[in-house]
């Protein structure tokens, strides 16, 4: 039981990675069906048609999905996923996709605080305090 | 490579491969909802044929449009037209219970609620139009 909370974090990185290459993948195979939700001030600023940045964006989320599921870059992935729900949050508003939307933003925000867990690729195991290593050393 | 990243590249692979093949799975164009779609354009033109000699073409009643309330032949009327919205039922973002919800009803209400003011989800739903409501 003690070791519980160790797998709290890495459930919670890979259960998000899930959820974006579902959606990622999703985007990119069928974007005509989430053109609806490309803001219209984007298609205006870019010139592009919705379904090529909705495209964009599934690969956007793809690529951001694929880091956060190896654990690597943690903070700075789930951080920019963090600030793309924000995103789409605002542009959807709060009907019952955009307070799901607040829920999984506020998921992404605990793995940014987080940072890297045991299984991240970037994870450096804590160094002994300089006290203990002294005695391990002596001893 | 340390046990940790071999466990992390497995775990990832997992996900990877279960999210995506889900993903792929669920975008692959399936041959029932081809024949779905026939059917649907069938009755579209048998109902546009049978309902001329009475009213005006591409006009149907509530009672039309309750005939129409299942995944097979999904139609919904919004703000006085009416949408046959059986292909959309697979797309829609929000998940498919949104859309069967509105089968064989007048869906205006939901959709306002959900959608109004919105310029895409209009946009989106024009191009499932078949025709106006008439009392």
């Amino acid at each position: 039981m003690k070791r519980l909370p160790f797998f709290a974090p890495i459930i919670l990185r890979l259960g998000f990675s899930a959820v974006f290459v579902w959606f990622g993948t999703t985007q990119i195979l069928d974007p005509i069906a989430w053109t609806s939700y490309m803001p219209d001030f984007i298609v205006h600023i870019t010139g592009l048609a919705a379904s090529t940045l909705v495209v964009w964006n599934g690969i956007f989320e793809v690529t951001m999905a694929v880091l956060l599921v190896f654990g690597i870059w943690v903070r700075p992935v789930a951080a920019l996923l963090f600030l793309h729900m924000c995103g789409i949050v605002a542009s959807v508003g709060l009907d019952s996709i955009g307070v799901r939307d607040i829920a999984i933003a506020t998921g992404l925000l605990a793995i940014t605080l987080y940072g890297n867990d045991i299984i991240s690729w970037h994870y450096i195991p804590p160094t002994p305090p300089e006290s203990l290593t002294s005695k391990i050393i002596t001893s | 490579m340390t046990i940790n990243k071999k466990i992390s590249l497995a775990l990832g692979i997992i996900v990877i491969v279960v999210a995506g093949g889900t993903a792929i799975i669920q975008n692959m164009p399936s041959k029932q909802n081809s024949q779905i779609a026939s059917v649907t354009t069938n009755q579209v033109t048998t109902n546009a044929t049978t309902t001329t000699s009475t009213v005006a073409p591409d006009t149907y009643t509530l009672a039309d449009i309750a005939t129409h309330n299942n995944s097979s032949s999904c139609w919904t009327a919004i703000n006085g037209s009416v949408y046959d919205v059986t292909t959309w039922i697979n797309q829609h973002p929000g998940g498919q219970q949104a859309i069967l919800s509105l089968c064989g009803t007048d869906g205006s209400a939901a959709f306002n609620g959900q959608h109004g003011g919105q310029s895409r989800p209009a946009s989106e739903l024009a191009t499932f139009k078949i025709g106006t409501l008439v009392q």
